[in-house]
């Protein structure tokens, strides 16, 4: 990977934003903050965009919704500056032993896109297989945690919500404390339980996001995930494979994680400012290397000095990850 | 008849009016923080009052643990944490048809139930099966909850023939026939 980065030095970030811009045929532009209705698009010719067309964020981020700054939140006290020692998933979307991964596509991706725009627009639209680990890791982990237990009292556990969905745990339950249940009752709580979830990613609520530009098969995958959180028996749904693309999975990181403390258009960060800039303003102001290690690494220390935000540590994802987001969070134009 | 004779009667006659209300069962159950409770009291039972008894759910805990109410008595369950929470009944004492799902609400909300079978009401919640709660339903005004050392009094009950019901979270519920003569006795010792 490093190499590919050494020679991305050499083109500066306006020359790719002006390659994939002309390639989609559009002026590039950095628009104020426009918070358009319809999500953006990203048109890459050579691909069906029909079918492989993903949306970028859209707005203002979600803590500015909620009326919160990053220091108000588990986030802003998570710190930055902590290595990238976590252990990197080496399964689902980066299975080194799949021949299409999102690692090969980011690679192929990386080193077409001035030579062939069309070709490493193709590699952006591979389709691989993800587990429903990676979407948890792109989607929720950055408030869940690793282990679906939240930050209490600010963000609350998966886990019981999900066991209720198990109608074999609640009768265990039942039976252990000697309490006579009749099997229809027990399925329909559990009934009840499966849609509220489902309900809760469609549509978010009071404080936390709505998921809906999750497919459904995604969504099936994300909950045979977090069943094993849980440590529910597993359900036709444990380790679900789902087709992903770099591109897609560039838009589950900024529309999961990212938006959530960074706007999608707007300024870039100031000089002495404790602002956070727009995802628009990331591939204009920074190179791919300077954000993945800002990601992985967190900001850097002498910031809060100054009473920056402090951006978190983000150790479980891998570069190729960023890299996606990196792409992605630069169409959040509109 | 002698005046002295009369007032002998009267007095004798006045007495054994009093003992007939001013019965009690007091005793033990084994292990203690136990529930008791009477049924069959002849004549008119008078109505549970006219009191609001709330069943919360805090902390993700039901509280309180344990809730005895007596059969007519509305509860109104209520929410006080910030997550959603459930109320359901799998079944009253045993009996699944008497399951109820009271539904998932809000903090702040309240909701009303009014108890109107006797029994054990196991309470749990569907979006955290952790939580576990008790609403014992007394058949008769006369129950009560024992402390830690399975201590219980049952006053004021009039003499007559009962049946006395113990229950014990995890044990199984006992319950025997007694007749209530004055200061009556009754032990329990739940497996």
């Amino acid at each position: 990977m490093n190499r590919i980065y050494a020679a991305f030095a050499l083109a500066t970030t306006l020359t790719v934003a002006g390659l994939l811009l002309s390639a989609a045929g559009q002026n590039p532009q950095a628009t104020g903050a426009h918070a358009g209705v319809q999500p953006a698009k990203m048109v890459i010719p050579g691909t069906d965009a029909g079918e492989h067309a993903i949306s970028s964020a859209v707005g203002p981020s979600w803590l500015k919704h909620l009326g919160l700054t990053v220091s108000q939140t588990h986030l802003g006290q998570m710190g930055g500056s902590s290595p990238a020692t976590a252990q990197k998933p080496a399964s689902g979307a980066n299975d080194p032993a799949a021949t299409v991964n999102l690692q090969s596509m980011m690679q192929r991706f990386l080193t077409t896109f001035r030579s062939n725009p069309e070709q490493a627009a193709g590699a952006l639209h591979q389709e691989f297989q993800a587990t429903g680990s990676d979407l948890y890791r792109w989607n929720c982990q950055a408030c869940h945690g690793p282990e679906g237990k939240g930050f209490d009292p600010e963000i609350n556990s998966v886990v019981g919500p999900v066991q209720g969905t198990s109608a074999k745990m609640a009768r265990d339950r039942m039976i252990a404390r000697g309490i006579e249940a009749d099997d229809d009752m027990v399925n329909q709580m559990s009934e009840l339980a499966a849609t509220s979830l489902r309900d809760r990613l469609q549509h978010g609520g009071k404080n936390m996001p709505s998921f809906d530009y999750l497919r459904k098969d995604e969504v099936e995958a994300l909950v045979g995930y977090l069943e094993k959180l849980a440590g529910v028996p597993p359900t036709q749904r444990d380790g679900l494979l789902v087709p992903e693309s770099a591109a897609r999975v560039g838009e589950h990181m900024t529309r999961g994680t990212c938006h959530i403390c960074h706007d999608a258009t707007g300024p870039g960060a100031g000089m002495g400012q404790a602002s956070i800039p727009s995802l628009a303003s990331i591939p204009r102001d920074h190179s791919l290397s300077g954000m993945v290690h800002q990601v992985q690494y967190g900001s850097c220390s002498t910031l809060k000095l100054t009473g920056g935000d402090v951006m978190p540590a983000y150790p479980y994802f891998t570069e190729e990850e960023i890299a996606a987001a990196y792409f992605v969070a630069y169409s959040a134009r509109q | 008849m002698k005046l002295g004779n009369s007032l002998a009667l009267v007095v004798v006659l006045a007495l054994a009016a009093q003992a007939a209300v001013a019965g009690s069962v007091k005793g033990k159950v084994t292990p203690g923080n136990s529930v008791v409770y009477l049924e069959g009291a002849s004549g008119p039972v008078q109505a549970p009052a006219d009191k609001k008894v709330t069943m919360d759910q805090k902390g993700l805990v039901f509280q309180p643990h344990i809730l005895v109410v007596q059969v007519g008595t509305t509860v109104e369950f209520l929410n006080s944490d910030k997550v959603q929470h459930n109320v359901f009944w799998p079944s009253i004492s045993g009996d699944k048809k008497k399951t109820h799902n009271m539904g998932t609400w809000p903090q702040g909300e309240r909701r009303p139930f009014k108890f109107t079978d006797p029994g054990v009401v196991p309470l749990l919640c569907n979006v955290h099966p952790e939580m576990s709660g008790y609403i014992i339903v007394s058949p008769s005004p006369y129950f009560a909850e024992t402390g830690a050392d399975g201590a219980y009094t049952l006053a004021n009950v009039p003499d007559g023939d009962y049946t006395i019901t113990a229950w014990h979270e995890g044990k199984k519920v006992q319950s025997k026939k007694i007749t209530v003569k004055g200061d009556t006795t009754a032990d329990f010792t739940l497996q």
